[in-house]
């Protein structure tokens, strides 16, 4: 019988009983940043208004029951809001285990010994480059990565050692190595998102035109070791998360599959949480051919950014990925199943 | 004998196990059956002598055992920094 560790564990029964594990919520939309690829620009959120605090501590309540566990509070820049003290003393109480999404602007001294009275799981801080000028390129604000490093300085102070976020786009692309350099002298966790989501239709030109190419997300994969660690698992089955143990609620209380998979299901203020929950079944026709491609287990195909902008970079993405770990891709099929088809 | 559980652990009761996630060292732990019946009982204030006999009851043990077994599982969740 196989022995799962707690971890895989969690993952496995929280999938089979279809409980959302991980929610991402946004609790604003607003942000003093302009960041290039933020999805946020021109989303509807903007233009409604955002839940209050006993709105959304009725969310946290509803959260709880449902068995969520991990929390990740998210924007728009969450500092923005003043009652996030509020919020995130109710997240404690309630058995949340709080990664706090930002950008780390506004994290003054002050703010930073607050942060450490929650005992946050995490804390996630996005730099783009470690040269100033190029990070402020992208967030659309000067004087940006020298706020960003301020926040991380004062978060090191108290005692919370944030990971550091890289989306990485054809701006920052080259900059990587002294990304990784700065980030590993000021010893800080760093992890990067390679292929940037545009969440949205109608963001779908202007985030992909900032995405780099995919034989350099191809790269970028081979680079993190993965396929020589043994961490790589083959893909078995087109299945995720999304809808099925993690959700999304945006900062107006509109519940989603995923933080990528920006399909209304409802608005947990009028309808709860739980009873959204229930009946949320994420739609996989638009990745019908994805079922039985011959590269499936190779694909990181992400079905929320494929229902935005359809599968053709994933479907490039996993061939190149193929040919590079010489892979006859006729013996792998969907599911997982070996078809062991004469190529000769 | 006193125990109260530390605040600052998140923790989530799913498929009938708790799974406890401890911020400080980012570690989950999954508590087996008998050890989710103690921490529900702790969670809900119950003193440890009526814990002690919910355990008899509920797993069919004997009153030794089901000291034996209170006594290591919280003596391993102050270890843990779990319990207070």
């Amino acid at each position: 019988m196989t022995s799962y560790s707690p971890v895989a564990r969690l993952g496995r029964c929280s999938f089979e009983n279809r409980v959302p594990l991980t929610v991402h919520l946004e609790l604003t939309s607003r942000c003093h940043l302009n960041c290039i690829h933020c999805f946020h620009r021109g989303a509807p959120s903007r233009e409604s208004g955002e839940m209050n605090a006993e709105q959304v501590k009725e969310l946290l309540e509803s959260l709880e029951t449902a068995g969520t566990l991990f929390l990740i509070l998210t924007g728009g820049e969450p500092l923005l809001r003043s009652d996030l003290w509020e919020i995130l003393e109710e997240a404690k109480l309630r058995g949340f285990a709080v990664m706090l999404f930002t950008s780390g602007t506004g994290i003054n001294r002050e703010k930073g010994a607050r942060l450490a009275e929650f005992s946050l799981f995490s804390v996630h801080i996005s730099v783009y480059s470690s040269d100033p000028e190029r990070h402020d390129l992208i967030t659309g604000v000067p004087g940006s990565f020298e706020k960003t490093s301020l926040g991380i300085d004062n978060l090191l102070l108290n005692g919370i050692s944030p990971v550091i976020k890289t989306p990485l786009m054809d701006e920052n692309y080259n900059d990587l190595d002294k990304l990784r350099r700065w980030a590993r002298k000021r010893n800080l966790t760093h992890k990067i998102d390679p292929v940037i989501s545009p969440c949205y239709r109608k963001n779908k030109d202007r985030i992909i035109s900032r995405r780099i190419s995919r034989e350099k997300v191809c790269e970028t994969v081979f680079e993190s070791g993965i396929f020589d660690t043994g961490d790589f698992r083959p893909r078995e089955k087109l299945e995720c998360g999304a809808g099925v143990n993690m959700a999304a609620v945006d900062s107006c209380g509109n519940v989603f599959p995923c933080l990528s998979w920006r399909v209304p299901c409802g608005r947990a203020a009028e309808e709860g949480f739980e009873r959204i929950w229930e009946v949320m079944k994420p739609d996989y026709s638009h990745l019908e051919n994805c079922f039985s491609c011959g590269v499936l287990s190779y694909c990181g195909i992400c079905p929320g950014i494929a229902s935005a902008e359809g599968p053709d970079f994933f479907c490039g993405a996993a061939s190149d990925t193929a040919d590079r770990l010489r892979v006859p891709v006729n013996t792998v099929s969907s599911q997982g199943i070996e078809i062991k088809e004469d190529l000769g | 004998m006193s125990f109260s559980i530390n605040p600052d652990m998140a923790a989530r009761l799913i498929d009938g196990c708790y799974y406890i996630v401890d911020p400080g060292n980012r570690m989950l732990h999954m508590l087996n059956d008998t050890g989710t019946y103690i921490y529900s009982e702790l969670k809900k204030g119950s003193e440890p002598e009526t814990i002690i006999r919910g355990l008899c009851g509920e797993f069919e043990v004997s009153r030794g055992e089901a000291e034996r077994d209170m006594e290591e599982f919280t003596e391993d969740l102050r270890e843990k920094g779990i319990l207070l």
